[in-house]
């Protein structure tokens, strides 16, 4: 039976590649962008997190009446600001980590807007709307743009005139929303509480620059934590180094070394994955994840995680770190119980759970 | 085969995935590369399933498209190996139904297709996938083409695990009863080189 699936296997492709006549194809298409679910979930929250939002800023008079009006207009659909509790997009609107800077900039009948901004010292967020043209698709392609004039290119930022430089961040367009991108710098950035973003995008077939420019001023309560407490199960063990609170995000930064441990159904053909951490407060209300990376191998012995989740919906008194595995086929690296959105079944460690004071 | 090198594996899957993120970020040239990784797999699956060269390169090619339009749907919670087929699975579910005449149309294509250039264990393969059943063939080819397990099948069959594994059971044991000699010749086309399959189906069975 084996060899009757290998020979399945190694059969040969009785032609010549056709990646050329796959990619003179795609040439003509854009990649579709459509919401996920989380985001269609999403969506009925934010809503009326913005209308009461408009009336809240209103009566108590935080902000200016233009800002106000803005803010009730908020586009939640798709919005930087959707999946933010509304008494924590309130806290970022007072501290000015989210803002609304609706600036607009025209050529050549292509009019660029950027709506929505959120920094909150550890991660930079925006979006940038398209008018002007009807096209599907906002982002340029890749082998040029055919000559058609509209797509939105990778644009550059500045902080104070310099170049921001960042080791990951994402440039997509936006699910639900047509016409916008979302820019999400989220790591090895380093910038001040207060500066000058300048973004410098260009639009194909468009000799001009769009050029922003946003004052950025935040008042920074970042909540950074650095209990350097580590939990260890004899084998394994990872101390946590960091933990960076806002009102809109969460970063987590520890180190682990150790076999990560297997129960006993992790063994034999299974085995378990490397640790990942969730993380609740103390009323044990998880945070997302705003990625969960998988890797099809064995785990390191060695980790340096460096993970941002979403915030708390109020600062809480302490968090409860709960490290977990998933169980992997070990012939494969498939994951057990994994499907469309679910990383798979989690095994919690509760001799690894460590808890973290946060307020006194 | 799947590489079995831990860093390898890790390192391949890395790599898609990096390519996966370029793509995603508007260099669509880098999609290129995620075709040559998959489209001999991909055609050994849509083939036996398809039993036509034409067809399989239309269909070969609708769905690397397909996975382009919607890449960004994938995440990485499953593997973009697995993501791929099972746009694939859909895509020949579709032209199955659209077709509505399977088994007719398998026939008819054999007939019109004598064997050109064929392998003794590609006719052993085409000769075995005759007994099962169309479920039960994409159940074999997905184990074989990708070794997934039968999770990841069931997943892309949208099937309970459970339910692929019994299945396996059952084609394994349909086709270690079925002996190619008796009874198993009425198709035409296989009867000429009986021997040669009989020789080569023994020697897989065996294994």
């Amino acid at each position: 039976m084996d060899t009757i699936e290998q020979w399945i296997r190694n059969s040969e492709m009785p032609r010549a590649s056709m990646s050329h006549q796959i990619m003179d194809k795609i040439g003509d298409r854009t990649m579709r962008k459509k919401p996920k679910s989380s985001v269609v979930r999403k969506t009925a929250v934010a809503v009326s997190a913005a209308a009461v939002l408009g009336v809240g800023v209103i009566g108590m008079g935080f902000v200016s009446p233009a800002m106000a009006a803005t803010l009730k207009q908020i586009p939640v659909i798709g919005s930087v600001f959707s999946g933010i509790s509304e008494e924590r997009l309130q806290t970022a609107i007072d501290q000015g980590i989210a803002t609304s800077p609706n600036l607009s900039v025209t050529h050549d009948g292509v009019t660029l807007k950027v709506t929505e901004l959120l920094y909150d010292g550890t991660r930079l967020t925006f979006a940038i709307e398209r008018e002007g043209v009807e096209m599907a698709s906002v982002l340029a392609p890749y082998q040029g743009d055919d000559g058609v004039k509209g797509y939105i290119k990778m644009p550059t930022l500045l902080a104070d005139g310099k170049e921001i430089k960042y080791t990951e961040g994402s440039f997509a367009e936006v699910p639900s929303k047509g016409n916008t991108v979302q820019l999400d710098f989220s790591k090895g950035m380093s910038l001040p509480d207060q500066f000058e973003l300048t973004i410098q995008a260009e639009v194909t077939q468009i000799q001009e620059p769009f050029e922003f420019k946003i004052p950025v001023k935040i008042e920074n309560h970042t909540l950074v934590l650095k209990p350097n407490a580590t939990e260890t199960d004899g084998k394994f063990s990872y101390t946590v180094k960091q933990l960076e609170i806002t009102p809109v995000s969460t970063r987590l930064i520890l180190d682990s070394t150790g076999v990560v441990p297997e129960t006993p159904e992790q063994s034999g053909e299974y085995s378990a994955s490397m640790m990942y951490y969730d993380i609740v407060d103390d009323q044990g209300n998880r945070i997302d994840q705003n990625r969960v990376d998988f890797f099809q191998s064995k785990p390191k012995t060695e980790y340096h995680v460096d993970q941002l989740y979403s915030g708390f919906k109020a600062t809480p008194k302490s968090i409860t770190i709960k490290p977990y595995t998933v169980t992997v086929k070990t012939s494969d690296w498939s994951v057990i119980g994994a499907s469309n959105g679910v990383l798979g079944d989690k095994t919690y460690l509760k001799d690894l759970e460590l808890t973290i004071p946060v307020q006194p | 085969m799947k590489p079995t090198i831990p860093g390898e594996v890790e390192e391949k899957s890395y790599e898609i995935e990096a390519v996966i993120d370029r793509v995603k970020a508007g260099d669509k040239q880098a999609y290129a590369s995620i075709i040559r990784q998959f489209e001999r797999q991909m055609y050994t699956y849509c083939y036996y399933i398809l039993k036509n060269h034409e067809e399989t390169e239309d269909a070969v090619q609708e769905v690397f498209i397909r996975a382009y339009e919607n890449l960004h749907r994938y995440s990485r919670q499953a593997t973009f190996s697995a993501w791929l087929y099972k746009m694939a699975y859909n895509h020949m579910m579709n032209i199955k139904k659209k077709q509505g005449r399977w088994l007719k149309l398998v026939h008819q294509v054999q007939e019109q297709q004598p064997k050109i250039e064929i392998s003794p264990q590609e006719s052993v393969i085409e000769e075995m996938l005759t007994y099962l059943t169309p479920e039960e063939r994409h159940i074999l080819l997905l184990k074989a083409v990708e070794q997934y397990s039968f999770d990841e099948i069931g997943d892309i069959m949208g099937i309970k695990p459970a339910t692929i594994r019994k299945k396996y059971e059952r084609l394994r044991r349909k086709l270690l009863e079925y002996k190619p000699n008796q009874g198993g010749t009425a198709h035409g086309t296989f009867a000429k080189s009986n021997g040669v399959e009989r020789n080569g189906y023994d020697r897989a069975m065996d294994s």
